[in-house]
């Protein structure tokens, strides 16, 4: 990541304080690489349906999409681990 | 009179037909309780008795002809970024300060003909960024539940006014859960409407693709009615569409065989150990009246707040350009030698520190070099994301979830900025998919703080959404 604070600043005809300058970039270094987990878009790359692979795309120990079942029932099922409902919290 | 201010907007609207009180003494009675309670809480940015007062003769005149709509005599605020004719309107920014618009939004001028009173412009986050309404370059709104806590934002002055009962009802704008969120922290509800099905006609634009103009409301009856008047196609707005029909008829028939899905990534999320509680315990409570609940996943909504400050800054960067001291906005009283420099000058005195690091940002990510990894990648989370709501609905009617991870913030509790754009995690969804989502009050957290559960439906599905929040709110 390369920001150009002066650059930006000059596209955004923004003139700045050194002091507002420093800090707003500061920040935006922090906010630019948290934008940056758009990225994993890419993994979801081929996955065109609901009902397509997408768990072993995301996450490979959530049951599948559509496996709709009654959620206390999965909590017992999961150990809670992925349904934090009610009865599992107790 | 003071206790009539706590009606419902229904309630208030028999009892105007019946006689019990007239417009004027309706209007004067919220009056005076601004002038009471909005020093300490600062709801307002504008009021103006004698305007108010006039509108209220005026609906008295109306109710009298017999046949005038439900808001006739009803008094509301408006959020700073809603055109009002004639009416100061600044969207809470030194940058618009004294603007005046010559034209009123849509939504605004379709209360203004049903009788509906303005009682004021309520405050919010600079041109509606920021989720706590610290980012006015006015005032601070205070959280009328605990005063040293924020509203939340960016609709905060309007969920105060509702809250404070300084407002019957109020309009506020949805860009990223801006009435959702304040909704929730205020302990009132919420309405993110589909995307297009109110007028975005003066409203001042921050991020056009994802906002809406929402009502905040005491109760969800109060809400589907004040939606019902506000939506409907506009032919200055041509995203609008027809209205998908009344939203008050199916209120009441409750929420047997409603299937309502509980994503399972709400387990792993920031939400709080009693914010998750609160939520689940709803559910159970929703389940004992007949509902089906079904466990169902967005797994894209993980990336979906970092593509929603993507898209909504690079909006942002683009539609806040128009304000450059010439052409709209605050102009610089200082020497300038060239054109570029009065810019500059202009737009740094005229715009807050959150507006300025929005607009770097929208200018970074739709800059050479980043667009590809950054606008590009969040338009393709944007797909993602509404597939997943697409799949989802498949198996559910509404998805069940927190509207924040906590209760109100403290006013001037320091935080690292994204931990800040996180607490909007559970409301960009919706507006990155277009579909309607309401916030409804759940229950109060140990300190006695209202915790708010977000309701969200497909496309066109607010009758649902009102459906099952009505439940809710008969067994809460």
């Amino acid at each position: 990541m390369n920001i150009d604070i002066n650059t930006l600043c000059s596209l955004s005809r923004l003139a700045l304080s050194d002091e507002e300058r420093d800090l707003l970039f500061g920040d935006l270094e922090k906010i630019v690489a948290f934008a940056k987990t758009v990225e994993g878009a890419r993994g979801f790359h081929n996955i065109d349906d609901c009902d397509g692979e997408r768990k072993n795309a995301f996450r490979p120990d959530v049951p599948a999409a559509g496996e709709s079942v009654d959620y206390t029932k999965s909590a017992e099922e999961s150990n809670g681990e992925y349904f934090c409902v009610p009865r599992a919290v107790e | 009179m003071k206790k009539i201010l706590e009606r419902s907007v229904i309630e208030k609207a028999r009892d105007l037909r019946a006689g019990e009180y007239s417009a004027v003494e309706l209007t004067a009675a919220y009056l005076d309780n601004i002038e009471e309670c909005d020093e300490k809480i600062g709801a307002y940015l504008f009021c103006d008795r004698k305007l108010s007062l006039d509108m209220a003769k005026r609906a008295d005149d109306m109710l009298k002809g017999g046949d005038a709509p439900l808001l006739c005599g009803i008094p509301f605020g408006v959020k700073d970024n809603i055109c009002t004719a004639g009416i100061p309107t600044t969207a809470a920014s030194k940058m618009l300060e004294g603007y005046i618009p010559p034209y009123s939004a849509t939504a605004y001028e379709r209360l203004e003909r049903a009788g509906a009173v303005l009682l004021g412009k309520t405050n919010m986050d600079e041109f509606g960024m920021g989720s706590s309404t610290e980012n006015s370059a006015y005032k601070i709104t205070k959280n009328p539940n605990d005063l040293r806590r924020t509203p939340g934002g960016s609709s905060g002055g309007s969920a105060a006014a509702v809250s404070a009962n300084t407002a019957a009802f109020a309009l506020g704008s949805d860009t990223g859960g801006s009435v959702r969120c304040p909704a929730a922290y205020c302990g009132c509800v919420g309405l993110k409407p589909t995307y297009g099905a109110v007028s975005r006609y003066g409203l001042i634009a921050f991020s056009p693709s994802l906002e809406q103009i929402g009502p905040l409301t005491r109760t969800v009856r109060d809400n589907a009615l004040v939606f019902e008047a506000i939506s409907g196609k506009d032919p200055k707005d041509p995203t609008t569409k027809d209205r998908i029909g009344d939203t008050l008829a199916g209120l009441e028939s409750g929420v047997k065989g409603v299937r309502i899905g509980i994503a399972r990534e709400l387990a792993d999320s920031n939400a709080s150990a009693e914010t998750k509680e609160a939520i689940f315990s709803a559910a159970r409570a929703l389940e004992k009246e007949g509902a089906t609940i079904v466990d169902i996943s967005l797994p894209s909504l993980e990336l979906a707040t970092a593509a929603y400050y993507i898209i909504s800054s690079a909006e942002a960067s683009s539609c806040l350009a128009r304000y450059d001291g010439v052409r709209f906005g605050h102009r610089t009283k200082k020497e300038c030698q060239t054109v570029e420099e009065l810019f500059r000058e202009s737009r740094s005195e005229g715009f807050g520190k959150e507006v300025k690091r929005r607009i770097l940002l929208g200018t970074f990510v739709l800059s050479e070099g980043s667009y590809d990894d950054y606008y590009k990648n969040a338009t393709r989370v944007r797909g993602l994301v509404k597939r997943d709501y697409d799949c989802a609905f498949k198996s559910c009617d509404v998805i069940l979830s927190p509207v924040c991870p906590d209760k109100a913030p403290f006013i001037g509790e320091e935080k690292d900025p994204v931990d800040v754009y996180l607490m909007d995690k559970f409301c960009v969804g919706a507006n990155l998919a277009g579909i309607p989502a309401l916030s409804v009050p759940c229950k109060k957290s140990a300190e006695g703080l209202p915790v708010g559960m977000q309701l969200t439906a497909p496309f066109g599905g607010e009758n649902i959404l009102y459906r099952v929040a009505r439940a809710y709110e008969v067994i809460r």
